[in-house]
């Protein structure tokens, strides 16, 4: 079904009015500022144009005031389970969560217990993901990402070029600015800094998300280094300057995952990470952003127990739902599931970027029957999800204008209070009726617009 | 603290080096313009001539041909290649530049390519490029001249600049200019900066003495 609310109505009877030649001024404005997302095809570097419509998700006033609240409520519940899982974990010990969850994920860090971080953030910069059902009109939560979300360079980078190319959109349609969101990196930067400059780390000029590193260095006003750029001596990080000194790094945003960050601590392979990194941070004399360890919020089964958590650690009713999800690993979950495997959405927990995602209606019977053994025998893989119809928004698809599912990330900078930024990624797939916006799956960007009271 | 002031090596060199391949492209540019039109009807060796002075050898059979091989010929002094390079750079540096700055790198770069892959780049259109080329300079914005990175990016532009005369037109006598600007540059970036002094030196002393400026300002220190 297509979102077709009044914002949309205003912003079409405007857009009618604008020089639609203009509309080829975005590509050009991509190509030359090379917003770029980087692959490799058939062993190839190949650096892609992340596809774009010009028709954003715009969402109105009183809806940006509830998704604000109903999210800076999930992070503030989020990073509470962190210190506790990485503390005193009580919620486990209380059964609020199931220990299976929490010791048997890959992404719990069993090393980084007790091990504090400055003013007791782990969940600096999140992206949450989140889908408008069309049957309640309510926003639902797909997905926590905690870890190293992207994405927010590209619906920042655009919105430069729709404000030179189509002024008049935004003189009349209260649309809410969103390129505060390097000054709210900053600042966060500034309030868990225990004593230095601020870099972004990136893998380097061949990594996916370069464009974004770069272009969110700049926006910070932190530094953009590669692990050649740094050093440690003595539990402390320090930036190699070009004139032979060195300068103390207390703040990195970092772009790489955890099993990357320092060759010492986690996978010796990486060629990309900074050699006894983890000493700084275990010693509390650098921030990391995000949090090591963090993984264990976003994985999928931990999902499910977040409304939970919102209860136990807030004491608040959560003020956003989840999309309606069963755990096979609880018994009557899993029969119910299993009954059900032909209409439901099933997830592989280990995966992500739209990998491991099966509709039970586009498999056979003897893709379902294997699916169902797969679960009786690893039921705290997956998790099953109904499926939720999602709103269509309108897209241009050659020339014209055609439905398409799209989901939205919103990012939520955690310093001194938690900001949820008034813009975002909104993702769209490409083909009518496909449920899958991700990137790595084809799909393209819109901006998205917060309007104004 | 300002993270504004400090730049690692690998970025310092960056930058460096993305002076030194613009000013490239922009001298070279125009050197290749010059001898086309040379070639057309003057001296069908001009174009070969000049580049022999680079270290390449060219072989063409007519100006259209020159212009074609000058540009895109696989050798390190073509157009094209010096372009990607100075992308290459300005990609590494690409989070201490203007979207101005970085765009026009980028953009000429795409032109080449673009112009590369219809095989329909003539003289014209690189008097074209090279005005968005010259831009590059105007466009270091007076906030990036006052930064570390507008210095050494205009060290490697005048390191550039003394190079190409030397290899080019082998003219010692005319770097005095050049040499007080590198002398400028380097005094503000280094504490025990050498002085350049190109008139005391024969024109192979002050190419090894070149080869050496970017290590006295830029160091790889062992932490």
């Amino acid at each position: 079904m297509l979102e077709n609310n009044d914002s949309y109505k205003r912003f079409f009877a405007l857009f009618q009015q604008q020089n639609h030649t203009r509309l080829s001024g975005f590509d050009d404005f991509m190509q030359r500022q090379g917003v770029t997302f980087n692959l490799y095809k058939n062993n190839q570097f190949v650096e892609q144009t992340f596809p774009f419509d010009a028709i954003p998700r715009i969402i109105p006033a009183d809806e940006f005031a509830r998704l604000s609240k109903g999210l800076a409520q999930r992070v503030a519940a989020l990073n509470a389970f962190l210190n506790d899982i990485y503390g005193e974990q009580k919620i486990i010990k209380d059964g609020i969560i199931p220990p299976d969850f929490v010791f048997g994920s890959k992404a719990y860090l069993p090393s980084f217990h007790g091990c504090a971080v400055t003013k007791q953030i782990r969940t600096h910069i999140s992206g949450l993901d989140l889908v408008k059902d069309s049957a309640t009109n309510e926003w639902l939560i797909l997905e926590d990402n905690l870890r190293v979300p992207s994405g927010a360079s590209y619906p920042l980078s655009i919105r430069r070029a729709y404000r030179q190319l189509f002024p008049q959109l935004f003189e009349q349609m209260s649309i809410i600015p969103s390129d505060h969101y390097g000054d709210r990196l900053s600042a966060m930067y500034d309030h868990v800094n225990p004593g230095g400059i601020s870099v972004v780390l990136s893998p380097g000029r061949f990594n996916s998300a370069f464009y974004e590193h770069s272009y969110l260095a700049r926006i910070s006003g932190a530094r953009l280094v590669t692990n050649e750029d740094l050093f440690v001596e003595n539990k402390m990080l320090y930036l190699r300057s070009f004139n032979g000194k060195r300068v103390r790094v207390g703040v990195v945003y970092r772009r790489l995952d955890d099993d990357f960050l320092d060759p010492l601590s986690f996978r010796n392979d990486s060629m990309i990470g900074v050699p006894n990194l983890m000493s700084v941070y275990r010693a509390g004399n650098v921030a990391l952003l995000n949090a090591v360890g963090n993984g264990i919020a976003d994985d999928k089964g931990i999902y499910y127990f977040v409304p939970k958590m919102i209860g136990y650690y807030l004491g608040e009713a959560p003020l956003m739902s989840n999309a309606p999800t069963f755990l096979p690993w609880f018994e009557s979950d899993r029969r119910y599931v299993i009954e059900n495997l032909h209409r439901l959405v099933i997830k592989d927990v280990a995966e992500a970027g739209g990998y491991g995602v099966l509709f039970g209606d586009k498999l056979s019977q003897q893709q379902l029957s294997d699916l169902a053994a797969h679960i009786n025998a690893e039921p705290r893989r997956f998790i099953a999800q109904e499926r939720i119809e999602f709103y269509d928004i309108p897209t241009f698809i050659n020339g014209k204008v055609e439905p398409r599912k799209s989901d939205l990330r919103m990012y939520i900078v955690h310093g001194e209070d938690i900001n949820v930024w008034a813009g975002g990624l909104t993702r769209f797939a490409r083909e009518e009726g496909n449920y899958l916006v991700n990137s790595s799956q084809g799909g393209g960007f819109k901006d998205t617009w917060v309007l104004g009271a | 603290m300002a993270a504004s002031l400090y730049l690692s090596p690998r970025m310092a060199d960056a930058l460096l080096w993305l002076g030194r391949y613009q000013q490239r492209l922009e001298t070279l540019g125009k050197e290749t313009l010059v001898q086309f039109d040379i070639v057309i009807d003057r001296d069908l060796h001009a174009g070969r001539k000049l580049f022999e002075k680079l270290g390449v050898g060219l072989s063409y059979t007519c100006a259209t041909d020159f212009l074609k091989n000058a540009c895109y010929g696989e050798h390190d002094a073509s157009l094209y290649w010096i372009s990607a390079q100075a992308r290459e750079n300005a990609i590494t540096a690409r989070d201490l530049l203007s979207d101005r700055l970085f765009g026009s790198v980028n953009g000429v770069h795409a032109a080449l390519k673009h112009h590369q892959a219809d095989n329909n780049l003539d003289a014209y259109e690189l008097e074209q490029l090279l005005d968005e080329i010259e831009y590059f300079w105007g466009r270091l914005s007076t906030r990036l001249v006052k930064s570390r990175a507008a210095q050494f990016i205009l060290l490697g532009q005048r390191i550039e600049m003394i190079d190409l005369k030397l290899r080019l037109y082998g003219e010692v006598d005319t770097l005095l200019e050049d040499a007080k600007q590198l002398n400028l540059l380097g005094s503000q970036l280094s504490d025990d900066w050498q002085v350049f002094q190109p008139l005391n030196y024969s024109l192979a002393q002050n190419m090894q003495t070149l080869a050496g400026v970017s290590a006295q300002v830029i160091r790889y220190a062992n932490h």
